[in-house]
């Protein structure tokens, strides 16, 4: 933690539809009545006002609306939230980060100026790729010419920090597609990428399909040529890798994501949010929060008056701070300080995990300027990494 | 005790021909057996026993018997073992006895064990009593099982008595008959005493209790005895016979059979087919036929937990406290921890083991493969004997490897004769002869009794569709051209995988070994190579490639924690791998490779 500041999440649950392969707390909603979301934003302010006091004496960083698809909400909504946010902590307006996560429609893209007027300052926009087929197979409702537009859009708006969200390894995809997705990406001169390999989460269609037999994604092979390729030309575009899935140019790397692998404190608000506190008294290796993932069930809470406290509440133990630290560390460019996990834990990182050594050997890892980064092939092979610190 | 109303039998059987059944119907006709405590096999007393429908340890019975001559007799009923791995259990049951009733399915016929058994009989000189069981069945064919009885052991066909034990059928008649013709025990009542212990197993409340047949002479409690072979010298506590609970008697006569307990703690303070005798000089000449009983099969017992070992060390302890022919003694293997190596009769013997640790001290366990004892000549002129594979001395030293032989005896209806003589070249079998009797072929082959401990058994049994029997013999030792089979991962062997196999054989097991781990083996960081060799000279090579993309795409907020917990549930998993060098081998991998041990 080494400045007293805070981010804050707001998770906006809705979505045009559900992807067969997320995981988060979504809900389908093709339009959203105005008294639900005047219902939602009610329910986000109150549960706001009831826990910033928590994270009170602390300068505001960030503001992330994700979801879901945030940006389903009217602009005088986020407006509003923004408001509020700012309201807890620094009315005057310290620079700021700003996200909204949207997805490319033809609501959302005329929205654009009036987000920007709200105060937003940085897209995520969930473009996932340039290719109808994979988007398809994704099960995303945009087609490609509505991201183009979508895109155009945005810049002409004035938004100058645009990321763009990239899924590779779909089924039936391939190499030369993939590097296709990063060239048609690239040429609106983004500020951030994120490029995730497609990831099948247990209890998702997409799981039921795999283990089904009806959905093969990409092979070790193919997925680990993939990341390579992506991660060589996003490179070769001016987009610097500063973590496993992540992209900037410099300057714009993602202040509220770096948030989390810093182990910063986030208060999360909404239905399925987590928050993550610094630590205090009775918590001396900080805690983690999280919220209802049932869209009633966080309601009724946060409407029946018990805002103050998310039902899950996780006190870190030192090991698993630890190896928090450890992972998160790893999983950027900067990767793991070393004196300043020892200022934090009282021993080095290779004295705490020995195991570093014989991964450094193996090539996974190396040690230089202080701190311990994932090789090119240790990015690829970043868990069998990370199962050692734990 | 008049030993003139003494009859001492037997029943010998081939497994599920009725024996126990039989038995029981015996002691119900004689009224030994409370109606409450009438249950199907009264004998099999232990659970497994039942389950697999054979005796493993002999028990007895004392039945009193008012003939038709309006005499009474008292009839020991000296139950055998019913398993080729007993023999030695078995011929020392048969010495106790003087008649043995001879049971033969009315519908299978004579099989492999029903002639070993008989002959054993013969041996022992016992009076024979064939009878043709099962007679109610509808395939039975009491005539011809009878016809075979004369044409194959030699006994007047005339003379086989028809019963259904299960009917109750001829069990009257059969009594009759073993008044009538199995003599009163031989032996001088006034001789110094000589009783034969034929079993002998451990109460926790008197230590070991032997069952003995007086000889010569008598024993009476407060006796002060000695155990002929053993040397050592006890006072006789107490004295049961057995109808069918123990019953505490004064004196036990010649010709008597009973329960002798004299403070012996530890069965393995006493041996079978040791004599008793008075420890006043002189002393009388032992009783023939006793000798030690060796573990022929070995086998690596491992806890699939490593916290297991000391339940597993406990149980073994007190297994062995009422199986004296099983041995163990701990054993280290880099790949499987600690454990121990054991030493049984047989396989049977070796299975039944493994299934009353996992069954009735809920044990899990990793057998490696069974070996047997080889017989090693060295250069030097030294002669040693090993029981694992590891013990195997270097190649530069060895003159000749001996393995231990056995003859085979095999029936088979004609039809299977082809596949049971297949099954006996593939395993390096020399055929000795080959009768037939009927429908039936009596084949003998001598076979290494490395080829047979795994599942020859099951292989008989399967490529002749349940109709073969099959029986062995230890013969000797023959000398093979037997080489160590080491499996390494990537350089380092892995012990437990270790085997000692015939050099023709080689190859194929190497290559079977190798692929089944692979199977089993996931992707590490590094590339990993599985082989197979005979010293320096690599027989079999497969590789599991190295790992190349193990990544977790996203995380953020909620993700930490799922990741953390996530990554400590792999790591759990991994603690329950062993480590062979630096490769990370699942506990599967080596289930896979020792169970391919067991069907190839």
């Amino acid at each position: 933690m080494r400045r007293k500041d805070v981010g804050v999440y707001i998770h906006v649950p809705f979505c045009e539809r559900v992807c067969p392969y997320c995981d988060f707390a979504v809900v389908a909603r093709r339009v959203i009545d105005p008294a639900e979301e005047a219902r939602l934003v009610t329910a986000l302010q109150t549960e706001l006002r009831a826990r910033a006091p928590a994270y009170a004496g602390r300068s505001l960083a960030t503001i992330y609306f994700g979801g879901g698809t945030p940006s389903l909400l009217r602009p005088a909504s986020i407006a509003g939230l923004i408001e509020a946010v700012r309201g807890q902590w620094n009315p005057d307006g310290e620079p700021l980060e700003i996200t909204l996560e949207l997805n490319p429609s033809t609501v959302e893209r005329e929205r654009l100026p009036a987000f920007r007027d709200a105060g937003v300052d940085r897209l995520s926009i969930g473009v996932q790729s340039f290719d109808d087929e994979s988007l398809h197979r994704l099960g995303r409702a945009h087609r490609v010419d509505e991201a183009h537009r979508t895109l155009e859009a945005a810049r002409s708006a004035g938004f100058t920090n645009l990321s763009l969200d990239l899924i590779f390894g779909v089924p039936s995809q391939d190499l030369a597609g993939v590097r296709k997705d990063v060239r048609e990406a690239l040429a609106y001169r983004p500020e951030h990428v994120s490029a995730y390999g497609l990831t099948v989460e247990e209890g998702t269609p997409y799981a039921t399909a795999v283990a089904r037999g009806q959905l093969q994604p990409a092979d070790d092979e193919t997925g680990a040529a993939m990341m390579e390729a992506v991660s060589a030309d996003l490179g070769a575009g001016g987009l610097e890798r500063y973590e496993i899935s992540s992209y900037a140019r410099p300057g714009y790397q993602a202040r509220h994501n770096r948030r989390y692998w810093r182990r910063e404190p986030v208060l999360g608000i909404g239905v399925g949010a987590h928050s993550s506190e610094s630590p205090g008294s009775g918590t001396p290796f900080g805690a983690r929060r999280a919220n209802e993932r049932q869209l009633a069930a966080w309601l009724a809470r946060i409407e029946g008056g018990g805002g103050a406290g998310p039902p899950q509440f996780e006190a870190l133990s030192e090991p698993e701070a630890r190896s928090e630290a450890g992972f998160l560390g790893l999983r950027t460019q900067p990767g793991l300080n070393r004196r300043r996990f020892e200022a934090e834990f009282g021993l080095l990182p290779e004295v705490c995990w020995p195991a570093l050594q014989e991964l450094r050997e193996a090539g996974l890892l190396e040690e230089a300027d202080g701190a311990w980064r994932l090789t090119q092939r240790g990015w690829l092979l970043s868990d069998t990494v990370f199962e050692r610190l734990v | 005790m008049d030993a003139s109303k003494i009859r001492n039998f037997c029943i010998i059987a081939h497994i599920d021909h009725g024996k126990s059944t039989l038995a029981d119907r015996l002691l119900d006709a004689t009224g030994t057996l409370g109606a409450r405590e009438k249950r199907d096999q009264f004998l099999d007393k232990m659970e497994l026993e039942q389950e697999r429908g054979i005796t493993i340890k002999a028990q007895t019975a004392r039945m009193t018997y008012r003939a038709k001559d309006g005499e009474d007799y008292i009839l020991n009923l000296i139950d055998t073992p019913g398993h080729v791995d007993f023999s030695y259990e078995v011929s020392r049951a048969l010495q106790a006895c003087e008649g043995a009733v001879l049971v033969v399915d009315a519908s299978q016929g004579i099989e492999a064990q029903t002639l070993a058994n008989a002959y054993m009989a013969i041996e022992a000189d016992l009076e024979i009593l064939p009878i043709v069981n099962k007679i109610d069945l509808p395939a039975a064919d009491p005539e011809g099982a009878a016809q075979q009885v004369e044409d194959v052991i030699g006994l007047d066909a005339a003379d086989v008595l028809p019963v259904s034990a299960k009917e109750g059928t001829g069990v009257d008649e059969l009594l009759e008959r073993i008044v009538a013709n199995v003599p009163p025990p031989r032996g001088d009542a006034e001789a110094p005493l000589r009783a034969l212990i034929f079993d002998a197993w451990f109460d926790s409340y008197v230590g070991v209790a032997a069952l003995v047949r007086v000889v010569d002479g008598e024993v009476k409690k407060g006796d002060r005895v000695k155990l002929r072979a053993q040397g050592s010298e006890h006072d006789v506590q107490d004295l049961h016979v057995i109808d069918p609970h123990p019953r505490r008697v004064k004196r036990l006569g010649a010709g008597e059979v009973g329960v002798v307990i004299c403070g012996i703690k530890s069965l393995d303070e006493l041996k079978i087919g040791d004599t008793i005798v008075p420890a006043a000089p002189p002393l009388p000449d032992a009783l023939p036929g006793f000798r030690e009983v060796k573990p022929m099969v070995f086998s690596g017992l491992y806890p699939v937990e490593a916290e297991d070992y000391h339940s597993l060390k406990a149980a073994l302890e007190k297994l062995r406290l009422n199986d004296s022919s099983f041995q163990y003694e701990p054993e280290t293997s880099a790949a499987l921890g600690f454990g121990f190596r054991c030493g049984f009769l047989g396989f049977l013997h070796c299975e039944i083991i493994q299934e009353r640790l996992e069954r009735e001290y809920d044990l899990d366990l990793i057998t490696t493969a069974p070996t047997v004892r080889y017989r090693v000549e060295k250069k030097d002129g030294e002669t040693i004997e090993i029981e694992t594979p590891a013990a195997l001395p270097d190649v530069m030293e060895i003159a000749t490897i001996n393995e231990p032989t056995i003859l085979a005896t095999i029936h088979v209806p004609q039809e299977y004769v082809g596949a049971v003589i297949a099954l006996c070249q593939e395993r390096r079998g020399n055929q000795r002869d080959m009768a037939v009797h009927g429908g039936r072929v009596q084949i003998r082959y001598e076979l290494p009794l490395a080829e047979v401990v795994a599942d020859f058994h099951d292989r008989i049994k399967s490529v002749t569709r349940g109709f073969g029997s099959y029986d062995y013999d230890l013969i000797g030792y023959t000398p093979a051209a037997l080489v160590k089979l080491d499996i390494l991962v990537n350089g380092d062997p892995v012990d437990a995988l270790s085997l000692i196999v015939h050099r023709d054989k080689a190859h194929t097991r190497g290559a079977d070994l190798a692929r089944k781990l692979k199977e089993f083996i996931p992707r590490q960081m590094f590339e990993v190579a599985i082989q197979a060799a005979i010293g320096a000279k690599v027989v079999a090579r497969t590789t599991v490639k190295a790992l190349r993309k193990n990544v977790t795409a996203k995380c953020y907020g909620g993700d930490i924690s799922r990741k953390r917990k996530l990554l400590e549930k792999q790591k759990a998993g991994k603690r329950r791998m062993k480590r062979v060098g630096s490769v990370e081998i699942p506990q599967e991998a080596f289930l896979a490779a020792l169970k391919l041990g067991d069907d190839s």
